[in-house]
């Protein structure tokens, strides 16, 4: 039987024919290109999502999938995009926007780490907030978070930054004591932004006075989202129809056109950067969902024209009934994540929240900094870090309860799109060594990599020196503190003990 | 000069067959005797041998007999081609090894092998145990603007006006159109890139037009989308209604959450939120295809699967009338009685009486003879001589739709009729004028139009001061014969050399120039030109003549021949005719075995918008029952359109 279509998307073939066809006669200018480009100093940017709790082990690629050795320590790795099935990473990330940045070797995952660095459960330890359950210094007192660090680092804005610029931008809608950080000898509740995103506005994009733009029209990027889902509608039903299998090939290929004009509208909204002052999206009367857009589109613009190096937002995933489909859950929302109604629905909540924020970043953020910077050749997201950071582990104790039923710190995963120009090793899967030599009352005294380390690596990726975070670390060793278990002499990640994991940079 | 003409023949002749573009490497020496007594082997063992013996003779360079541009050569053509294609001069074949060759590529050209039926007529080789392959489809483009069309109405009919999305449909690609000049790809299994995007911005625009305008009559959401938001349970309620219509069945309430969850975004306005829902619903898969997979398994495998309710009643709806199911038949779908033969030829019945399928039947009409494909269509005002030549062409198109729309529908029309109605709608002055009739009205021709093929539209394949009998011919064999001769060398010449330098009519130049014995475009042209022949009373507007006139460039007439209009063709029958002028040809086409087949093979296209193959042959051949009649009556076109549907292949999916 015959079958018409091309077995190249139109993506694929663009790549394919501009880098074998027209890259091979100009070898040598692209090489100069490229090391021109490498070579420019762009300021890195980093902008961290934060989720406490823990994560689901059913979500995820299992280590056991990277075998290719990296490092001395027994770390594996394994290119991502070979972990898709039917064009996703998995059921958290199904927006076709990682799907393209995944085969595009711009998204990362890293899994492993201990995020319980002193005592405490994991609740709260996540990295930009240290205060609520005991991230504490031997002294007593909170220890300081890398955010803290970057916006004080005279590194990343020396004298003469402007006054305007934004050091560090934090944003939350969920009240509580989530960025308690140390500043001097106390313990304070960082400044950041809720509800009122006009004091966001004014703050960051005052600076700008050559006028302001017209409303932007988001034509483009509502056909974007559009297609996101008319992607996903694909996803889900292509494998469960009664077909045949050339049926199949063909509708597979429609989605892959389906991501590729996606993207062509994600990018087309990008005009050259003029850094008019956006328009003020004003009150958004309560509205989570609105807020949350507004204030992803806002800080794309704030990383575009230099108004800030370093941004965080942090994720409601304590009690988010308002995501859709978690609704029935009600108030109980924070139990049924916990396990209180049964992994299946537990399972589904995790879901639920994961596809809601990866897709409103996708859509919000991380198009917009897919256009280019500048003569770098790269885009925005290639020269900065997007990072997915959790504060809770994988680790699955007790079946019934794949959170633990509480929030250990074992076993967790971050996760990375950008590369920071290239710094880090963009399209992997890494399994960080996972040491169980010691296993002194079970996983929990398992010797895996400390999150400090993850702290320390975005630091030195933002191009701050050791010398201008030892002062918060007893002993000068470096950032951070390890107590408690992992003050063993003979913790097997000892010797990674404040230093950069080696296994994520290029 | 003729021998500088042979030369230049016999040069492309050489290259006639070499399409493979590299030498033929490890053929055996010999072809395996598979043949021993072919004398004994009928018709549809001779094809069985002659495919296996092309898959391992012919393949390598040709491809799989049924995608094969050589289906329908005959020995002569085969045995012309091994003694001039270098590639092919180390073949040794058996002249019954390339009789039966030929046997497949003819059968082949037919649709797959032919038998002669208890009626001594020929019908297609039938195996009852093979069900048509139905592979998913995308609707076409008459479909699609159609089935959007009626979820705007649902809001306002008024939608569908809007200069920015009428603009967009007109931009949408064609449904069918050429690859290389000979093959028709259905637009329903071919996508690209560019009717991905057309489809999205038409879906885009009317989901536009959809989320701006007043919603509050939106049928089953109880006017909860007149205010100015929107709230989730209101978003669920729109899209129940919405997708049961696009998707053409009944979901579940499961379902109904699932969409209403993957399209609410609680974050945009309802406007956005209406427009988005919209365009993601007019891009699922259920709308924009064709799958029947939702039936109970037909075969112990489970790859064969009947058609449920539902989905015989979009079937039947798409196929009739080109649209959606109405009320009518969503209702029947609904409650099952569409499952009842009774219930469906009544249905069948009401839709052939619906303006939609008689458009439709245009559209079949259209597809299937080419008649509104035109090389050019540009005349020399003194050739003209006073004919209005201002909107000729469309009144050539329009008089061609009328008249198939007319007998079928009207005069109940048989095959026999199309090619011998003298019927007309003639609404132009220069068409009357072509034909000696008075404008305006109803009109029953003169003799020499009988039927479709006498007409205008028919005889106007080139411009200028020539007609072709070629180009004439090559019409009939394959558009009404469903002959495929295979496209000609690339280095054939494009037309006949220039009357002007040999005073010799039209058809003395054709034969002189592509039906040299001996070489290989005789086989070709000995089947093409009598059949152009016969119009030679005809000129390139369609005037009637009895002479040919030879003009030089500037339109000066510098000669005359008398025309000849006799011709003779084995392609018809089991037998060779022969016939004095296109009345006769026509008549002869009207009872036609091969013609008849071929309409069989037009309608279970239209109707499967997929290439035909020979699984599709039982289907076909109730088709073909009903076109032969009984008594020498031949039965209807609606009748035949008719058992088509009622066929049991109408009802299958076929997952292989």
């Amino acid at each position: 039987m015959s079958i018409y279509f091309c077995k190249k998307s139109r993506r694929q073939f663009l790549v394919g024919a501009g880098k074998s066809l027209l890259a091979m006669p100009l070898l040598p200018s692209l090489l100069t290109s490229e090391a021109r480009a490498q070579a420019m100093n762009v300021s890195p940017k980093l902008m961290v999502f934060l989720y406490d709790h823990n994560n689901p082990d059913i979500l995820w690629p299992q280590p056991n999938r990277a075998t290719t050795p990296i490092g001395n320590d027994g770390a594996r790795e394994i290119a991502l995009r070979s972990l898709m099935s039917n064009g996703v990473i998995g059921p958290a990330f199904t927006n076709a926007r990682y799907t393209s940045l995944i085969n595009n070797n711009l998204m990362t995952m890293v899994r492993g780490f201990r995020t319980q660095t002193y005592y405490g459960p994991a609740h709260g330890n996540h990295m930009l907030s240290a205060g609520a359950h005991g991230q504490r210094e031997d002294n007593g007192l909170t220890q300081a978070t890398f955010d803290t660090v970057i916006e004080n680092s005279p590194s990343v804005y020396p004298s003469g930054t402007p006054l305007s610029v934004q050091r560090a931008i934090r944003f939350d809608l969920n009240g509580g004591y989530q960025y308690a950080q140390r500043v001097g000898n106390s313990v304070t509740d960082a400044s950041r932004y809720g509800f009122n995103i006009t004091n966001f506005y004014n703050d960051v994009f005052s600076s700008l006075t050559n006028g302001t733009t017209p409303p932007q029209d988001l034509t483009n990027q509502l056909k974007s989202n559009i297609l996101n889902r008319i992607h996903a509608s694909y996803q889900s039903t292509i494998q469960s129809r009664r077909i045949s299998n050339d049926d199949r090939l063909r509708l597979t290929q429609r989605m892959d056109w389906y991501n590729d004009l996606m993207n062509s509208f994600g990018g087309a909204q990008q005009p050259t950067l003029s850094c008019n002052r956006p328009a003020n999206p004003g009150n958004t009367s309560g509205d989570r969902a609105l807020t949350l857009r507004h204030y992803l589109q806002l800080m794309a613009i704030a990383f575009q024209c230099g108004l800030t190096r370093m941004g965080s937002m942090n994720f409601d995933w304590h009690d988010p009934q308002w995501v859709p489909n978690n609704g029935a859950q009600g108030n109980g929302i924070h139990g049924a994540i916990h396990g209180a109604n049964g992994p299946a629905i537990q399972n589904a909540c995790y879901t639920n929240m994961w596809r809601y924020y990866s897709d409103m970043v996708a859509e919000h953020f991380l198009a917009p900094l897919e256009a280019i910077e500048g003569d770098t050749g790269r885009s925005y997201l290639d020269n900065m870090l997007v990072t997915f950071a959790s504060a809770g582990g994988i680790y699955q104790p007790d079946p019934s309860r794949p959170d633990d039923g509480g929030h250990n710190g074992y076993d967790s995963q971050q996760i990375f799109m950008g590369t920071m120009g290239g710094r880090v090793r963009g399209g992997r899967y890494i399994a960080l060594p996972r040491n169980f030599n010691t296993p002194v009352g079970g996983f929990q005294n398992a010797d895996l990599m400390p999150i400090n380390c993850f702290a320390i690596t975005m630091l030195h990726l933002m191009g701050v020196p050791a010398s201008e975070y030892r002062v918060h670390a007893p002993g000068g060793q470096g950032f951070g503190h390890y107590g408690g278990d992992l003050a063993r002499s003979n913790y097997a990640m000892r010797h990674r003990f404040y230093s950069p994991i080696t296994e994520m940079l290029t | 000069m003729k021998k500088a003409i042979y030369f230049g023949l016999g040069l492309f002749l050489l290259v006639c067959y070499q399409n493979c573009g590299g030498a033929i490497h490890s053929l055996p020496s010999a072809a395996p005797s598979v043949l021993n007594d072919p004398e004994q082997l009928n018709n549809a063992e001779q094809v069985a041998q002659g495919k296996l013996l092309y898959a391992s003779q012919c393949a390598q360079c040709h491809g799989p007999i049924d995608t094969s541009s050589k289906v329908g050569r005959n020995s002569n053509q085969i045995q012309i081609a091994i003694a001039n294609v270098p590639q092919m001069q180390t073949m040794n074949l058996s002249s019954e090894t390339i009789a039966a060759i030929s046997a497949a590529l003819i059968a082949e050209a037919d649709g797959g092998s032919t038998v002669v039926g208890e009626q001594g007529r020929l019908t297609y080789t039938c195996d009852n145990s093979i069900a048509p392959r139905t592979p998913a489809l995308q609707l076409t483009l008459r479909e699609y603007s159609s089935a959007i069309n009626l979820l705007m109405d649902d809001v306002s009919t008024g939608l569908k006006n809007d200069s920015q999305y009428r603009q967009l449909v007109s931009l949408h690609p064609n449904d069918i159109f050429l690859i290389d000049g000979e093959k028709y790809v259905e637009q329903a299994q071919f996508q690209s890139f560019d009717t991905v995007l057309s489809k999205f911005e038409i879906a885009f625009r009317a989901g536009q037009l959809v989320g701006q305008a007043n919603l509050s009559n939106y049928p089953g959401t109880g006017g909860c989308l007149g205010g100015n938001r929107i709230s989730s349970s209101c978003h669920e309620s729109f899209v129940g209604t919405l997708a049961e219509k696009a998707f053409r069945r009944t979901l579940s309430q499961t379902e109904i959450n699932s969409l209403a969850t993957l399209y609410w975004d609680s974050s945009l306005s309802k406007a956005d939120q209406i427009t988005t829902t919209f365009t993601g619903i007019t891009h699922h898969m259920d709308f924009l295809y064709k799958i029947y997979d939702r039936g109970s398994s037909a075969s112990p495998a489970g790859n064969l699967l009947n058609i449920n309710a539902d989905e015989l009643a979009a079937k039947v709806a798409f196929f009739i009338t080109g649209t959606p199911p109405d009320d009518t038949l969503r209702s029947l779908a609904r409650n099952g009685q569409i499952l009842d033969p009774n219930i469906l030829s009544q249905q069948v019945d009401r839709l052939l009486g619906t303006q939609q399928a008689r458009q439709n039947i245009v559209r079949f009409f259209r597809e299937s003879l080419g008649y509104n494909h035109y090389d050019s269509f540009t005349y020399n005002s003194g050739y003209a001589n006073g004919i209005n030549l201002s909107g000729l062409q469309s009144a050539m198109n329009n008089e061609m739709d009328n008249f198939f729309e007319t007998l079928i529908f009207d005069q109940q029309a048989t095959f026999q009729d199309l090619f011998t109605s003298r019927y007309a709608l003639i609404n132009h002055s220069g068409l009357a004028s072509i034909y000696g009739v008075q404008n305006g009205g109803q009109r029953n021709l003169s003799s020499e139009r009988s039927g479709f093929l006498n007409r205008a539209a028919f005889l106007t394949k080139r411009s200028g001061f020539r007609a072709s009998p070629i180009k004439r011919g090559l019409n009939v064999l394959n558009n009404v014969l469903c002959t495929d001769v295979g496209a000609p060398p690339p280095d054939a010449p494009t037309s006949l050399p220039d009357p002007t330098q040999n005073l010799i009519s039209t058809r003395e130049s054709a034969e002189l120039n592509s039906q040299v014995p001996n070489t290989s475009c005789v086989f070709c042209h000995d089947r093409i030109n009598p059949l152009g022949f016969v119009f030679e009373n005809f000129d390139t507007l369609g005037r009637v003549r009895s002479q040919e006139n030879v003009y030089d460039g500037s339109g000066n007439l510098i000669s005359q021949f008398p025309v000849n209009t006799q011709g003779s063709s084995s392609d018809f029958h089991q037998s060779t005719v022969n016939f004095t002028n296109s009345v006769v040809m026509s008549r002869e086409l009207g009872n036609s075995d091969r013609a008849m087949m071929c309409f069989a093979k037009h309608l279970k296209h239209f109707e499967s918008r997929t290439i035909v193959s020979d699984r599709d042959n039982c289907q076909m051949n109730s088709v073909l029952e009903t076109l032969y009649g009984s008594n020498n009556q031949q039965g209807t076109i609606l009748q035949a359109i008719r058992n088509m549907v009622l066929s049991d292949e109408f009802r299958y999916w076929n997952l292989d």
